[in-house]
């Protein structure tokens, strides 16, 4: 196909752009975690104490067309992450926050990083939100 | 420097605690032959495509014979050592992901997914044992008085191998890790020979144990995983008595060595770079993330020599022809500063490290997740417990293998030993 | 001074003071407002969703929702980081004015912007019969409500589920229901599940795994009707073979439709296939001319696509909404020649009945298909497909870690077929014609789909294939 050059170009101009963006999204996600522990830390003192809820709800969002069903992380947090399969990976979204030290193990064994996780105290999370009309 | 060179400065014994340097002098042709008709891959992006291509194969047969038609080269005498049913690192799909699924089904999901959750009272407990016996003392060698007992008591639960024995296998895994996983110079001397022969005799031995230990339980079926494989009744059904023996082999010696030589690992790391203790006392939240940091940086498996071509690949500027031995180097890619900015530096809370640490492609560690329960809790406990510890040498002595690399002995002084 | 210090000066000051609207608070919505933010916008920003809920993700609601796991509600997407926005959330778009550059609200409100970003998707495609559609028991799904009345539903253990369509969805569906046990019969038009997005010779494949799990699977049928009882709630339904059978609860997985209704008179290349944007997510207007200060993202986006002859590709895939939000907000504060390209390589995935399937590239523009890995026999395996002698598309069956060896031949336009593997060799390995169906013939739509060269969408159809 001779657009093969062509697109070879753009397309890697874009594939740096995406892993530009990846790099910046993990990033953000690595300082907003910090913030968000921060004043979990203010809350909590310094221990995170598995098992104890503190009032925070957490968010994950699995990339699933990242995922290749490594399965790295399913036993360290089974009560959120479970196999479909042998491949298929399900998990619970929203998990309880006494699952907080499990789904960080579980997002760190990734090894294709596809685990984004996000702690928010409810209410702390954005200024203005709005009310529905 | 020629790559010849680089390469054989890499892997000499000396150079051990620091092989890096000469991985950069290799990376800068990121794909390349360094005699002998071997190829080391050191370029992350490389190593990447490598690991998810059909047409590499582990099956170490291709090896034995691509060498056998070498006539000036002798086929690699580590492969002997895992006996002639290949496990699963050195054996290609199908095969191999039959054999993958047979052992998983009692290890891990889809089938069994909380016997690795369920070892963490144990392992937790384990850990405070082992502090509380430094008790009293200031000095501590964390390679045989911590990262050693804990995987070693786990995997032989796991697989139902006697701990009692521990001393003998310890010995022989010890003899073939520094007699056959050595793939410097030195391997060719007369020390390098007699250290091969023995490595040879122990692995003989290792097999034989594994194979009586197999035997009883084909005939005494029992609740533990090596039972399990033979007895498997899944889709899949049981392996051969051969395949499960070269599997209890792998399992046993990766299951062990290499968690040692992490958790050793990520103590040396931690407290060599100043100001990491007590970060991640003051939040063990970024403790998961600092084991896989530490994980790029050290790489307990730096390579695993199984894999070859199996037509001409192009790929890194060259082309790898049909045949040709290749070496997949992750502590090497782990370092490739196109793809690490700082690639040196420990950054516990870096982003997106996508390394290789546990390997990638369908040969990721089987174990893993049974792996990162127990480096987790041990530098957990490590660093809740431990008051002001400090290396006192470093580098600490390293083992033998370039292979599977770690501490030999890894000396910490401490003030005291925290309550639980 | 020059032309550069003035291009300059106004990206800096819209960066400080400008007024970004993002229309649609769902993934890409989201994602966008976040890239904004990184991209060092600093200006007002107002989110504006028609749903009354937070961004949430909406796979997990066909998978673990429905099987009762997890809760409806309980899907709300992370944060990379905190936006700063005024949320109007719960209240619709109803209208565009490009000369005042203002977005009206259904109460009535007007909110100016400076740029502004279009996510709002699509919407289930509902029954066609206003009727049996009002029926208690008849479900389409999409969003977080949906799915949760469907979950509940399922909870109560109806006696046979009808699912109308066997596309992904509706195909995911099926294995939960058969999870929890259920009866389910699927109906779908054309002669194998997933046929339009992956054509007739996997389908097969897909076939049987829907049989092997007990689905009740009708190809080549269409429902015809849906009868209810004294009280309303939908009880049997007539096919269009005549067959008639009893069901306690009905879900429509029809397809989607573009929600671009509230462009009419904007002047926009809105239509069918979404609104018509050129790489760089601008939109174009409806003679062709691309815009300003409108942008486009997600699934109501169709961008022409290097790789795809340059055809605008429509796509509803999760990995879209994120990387083109990102690239949409990074170009609303550039300009030339800081603006980047969205050239995604289309990937999605699908976890049913035991299988996790995952594909690459657009195996729909593609004439011929090869198993090029593994067994079909035991549903792992790597399937490639070409068109005019190239790759342009793969799937794996529980084959996923080798999926990324076949996404890279698609970037290069690798020849096809593909080299054999060094083992594990698929008992046929010769390509086949891959059989998609004549567009012309209705069928599920599938999630990529290329529309042809037209960028005002007048007439712009699924191509039929070049022989």
């Amino acid at each position: 196909m001779e657009t093969t050059g062509r697109m070879k170009d753009s397309y890697l101009t874009t594939m740096k752009g995406a892993q530009e963006y990846n790099d910046w999204m993990i990033e953000f996600a690595r300082i907003n975690v910090n913030a968000a522990f921060d004043s979990a830390q203010e809350l909590c003192g310094s221990e995170i104490a598995i098992g104890k809820g503190r009032g925070l709800n957490m968010r994950i969002v699995v990339d699933l067309n990242r995922c290749q069903g490594y399965a790295q992380c399913v036993p360290l947090a089974p009560d959120v992450l479970k196999l479909h399969g042998e491949e298929a990976l399900m998990y619970d979204p929203n998990p309880d926050d006494s699952q907080r030290q499990r789904v960080l193990r579980a997002a760190a064994s990734c090894p294709v990083q596809a685990i984004m996780v996000d702690m928010h105290d409810k209410g702390v999370h954005d200024k203005g939100k709005g009310t529905a009309s | 420097m020629t790559p010849e060179t680089a390469w054989a400065e890499a892997m000499k014994f000396e150079n051990r605690p620091n092989p890096y340097r000469f991985f950069d002098e290799l990376r800068k042709t990121p794909v390349v032959h360094v005699g002998n008709g071997v190829y080391v891959v050191t370029g992350y992006r490389e190593l990447m495509t490598l690991a998810h291509d059909p047409r590499i194969s582990s099956d170490t047969r291709r090896l034995k014979a691509w060498a056998a038609g070498k006539a000036e080269s002798e086929p690699d005498p580590s492969l002997e050592a895992y006996g002639e049913h290949g496990s699963i690192i050195q054996s290609d799909p199908p095969d191999h992901d039959r054999m993958r699924r047979q052992a998983m089904r009692y290890f891990g999901p889809p089938h069994t997914p909380d016997l690795i959750p369920s070892m963490e009272p144990a392992i937790q407990r384990l850990c405070n044992e082992l502090l509380d016996k430094a008790k009293g003392k200031t000095r501590i060698d964390i390679v045989d008085e911590y990262a050693y007992p804990v995987p070693v008591m786990v995997i032989c639960k796991i697989l139902g191998v006697p701990l009692k024995d521990e001393p003998q296998f310890h010995a022989w895994i010890y003899d073939f890790m520094a007699g056959l996983m050595d793939m410097g110079p030195e391997a060719a001397t007369e020390e390098g020979k007699a250290r091969k022969e023995k490595g040879q005799a122990s692995a003989a031995a290792l097999k034989q144990y594994l194979t009586d230990l197999i035997k009883g339980y084909i005939k005494e079926p029992a609740d533990t995983l090596l039972s399990r494989m033979v007895h498997c009744d899944g889709p899949d059904g049981p392996m051969t008595p051969g395949e499960t023996v070269a599997n209890a082999a792998l399992l046993l010696v990766a299951g062990h060595d290499s968690t040692v030589n992490t958790i050793s690992h990520c103590v040396l790391t931690v407290l060599r770079n100043p100001g990491s203790f007590e970060l991640l006392r003051r939040r063990p939240e970024l403790i998961p993330g600092a084991i896989e940091e530490v994980l790029r940086l050290q790489s307990a498996v730096q390579f695993f020599p199984s894999r070859s071509a199996t037509a001409d690949i192009e790929i890194g500027g060259t082309v790898i022809p049909k045949g040709s031995p290749v070496l997949l180097m992750y502590g090497a890619a782990n370092r490739d500063p196109l793809r690490f900015p700082n690639p040196n530096e420990f950054d516990p809370e870096r982003p997106d490290n996508q390394h290789f640490g546990w390997g990638s492609g369908i040969h990721t560690c089987f174990g893993g997740p049974l792996a990162r329960l127990e480096v987790n809790l041990a530098l957990e406990t490590f660093i809740r417990r431990v008051e002001n510890p400090r290396l006192v040498v470093d580098p600490p002595e390293y083992r033998r293998s370039n292979v599977f690399r770690g501490p030999r002995h890894l000396f910490v002084d401490f003030d005291g030993i925290r309550e639980q | 001074m020059s032309t550069a210090t003035l291009v300059s000066d106004v990206v800096t000051s819209f960066k400080s003071s400008g007024r970004i609207v993002i229309v649609g608070a769902s993934l890409a919505g989201l994602r966008g407002a976040e890239a904004l933010r990184n991209a060092g916008f600093n200006g007002k920003l107002t989110i504006i969703g028609d749903e009354p809920h937070e961004p949430y993700d909406r796979p997990p609601l066909s998978k673990q929702v429905l099987k009762g796991w997890v809760p409806a509600n309980h899907t709300t997407l992370p944060r990379a980081r905190e936006v700063d926005a005024e949320w109007r959330l719960g209240v619709a778009a109803t209208g565009l004015d490009r000369k005042t550059k203002t977005v009206r609200l259904a109460n009535g409100d007007e909110v100016p912007y400076d740029r502004l970003l279009i996510a709002t998707g699509v919407r289930s495609r509902p029954w066609f019969n206003k009727v049996e559609a009002a029926l208690e028991g008849v479900f389409t799904i999409r969003t977080s409500d949906d799915a949760g009345r469907l979950q509940a539903a399922l909870a109560a253990k109806p006696r046979r589920v009808l699912i109308v369509g066997a596309g992904f969805i509706g195909s995911e569906m099926a294995s939960v229901c058969r999870e929890l046990g259920l009866e389910v019969t699927v109906a779908e038009r054309a002669d194998a599940p997933l046929v339009g997005a992956l054509g007739g010779v996997i389908g097969k494949i897909a076939a049987e795994m829907q049989r092997d799990h007990g689905v009740d699977l009708r190809l080549g049928v269409s429902v015809e009707a849906l009868e209810g009882d004294a009280a309303g709630h939908v009880r049997r339904a007539r096919l269009s073979d005549k067959v008639t059978i009893d069901v306690d609860v009905v879900v429509a997985s029809l397809g989607s439709i573009r929600n671009i209704e509230w462009l009419e008179g904007a002047g926009l290349a809105a239509g069918f296939w979404g609104v018509a944007c050129d790489a760089g997510c601008r939109a174009f207007d409806v003679s062709g001319v691309v815009t300003d200060s409108i942008f486009v993202a997600g699934d109501i986006a169709r961008a022409p696509h290097v790789l795809y002859e340059y055809q605008f590709l429509s796509l509803e895939h999760w990995d879209n909404a994120v990387f083109g939000a990102a690239v949409a907000a990074h170009n609303m504060v550039s300009l030339e020649p800081d603006r980047r390209p969205h050239l995604p390589l289309p990937a999605f995935w699908s976890g049913q009945f035991g299988v996790n399937i995952k594909g690459v590239g657009v195996q729909s523009f593609g004439d011929e298909v090869v198993i090029a890995q593994g067994s079909v026999k035991e549903r792992r395996f790597a399937a490639v497909y070409g068109k005019r002698g190239r790759i342009v598309g793969a799937v794996t069956f529980n084959h996923g870690k080798w999926l990324q060896y076949y996404g890279a031949l698609i970037e290069r336009s690798a020849s096809f077929p593909p080299p054999p593997p060094g083992y594990d060799h698929p008992a046929d390995m010769k390509p086949v014609p891959a059989e998609f169906p004549d567009p012309r013939t209705p069928t599920a739509l599938p999630t990529v789909v290329l529309t042809g060269h037209d960028p005002t969408d007048r007439a712009a159809e699924f191509q039929p294939r070049r022989r």
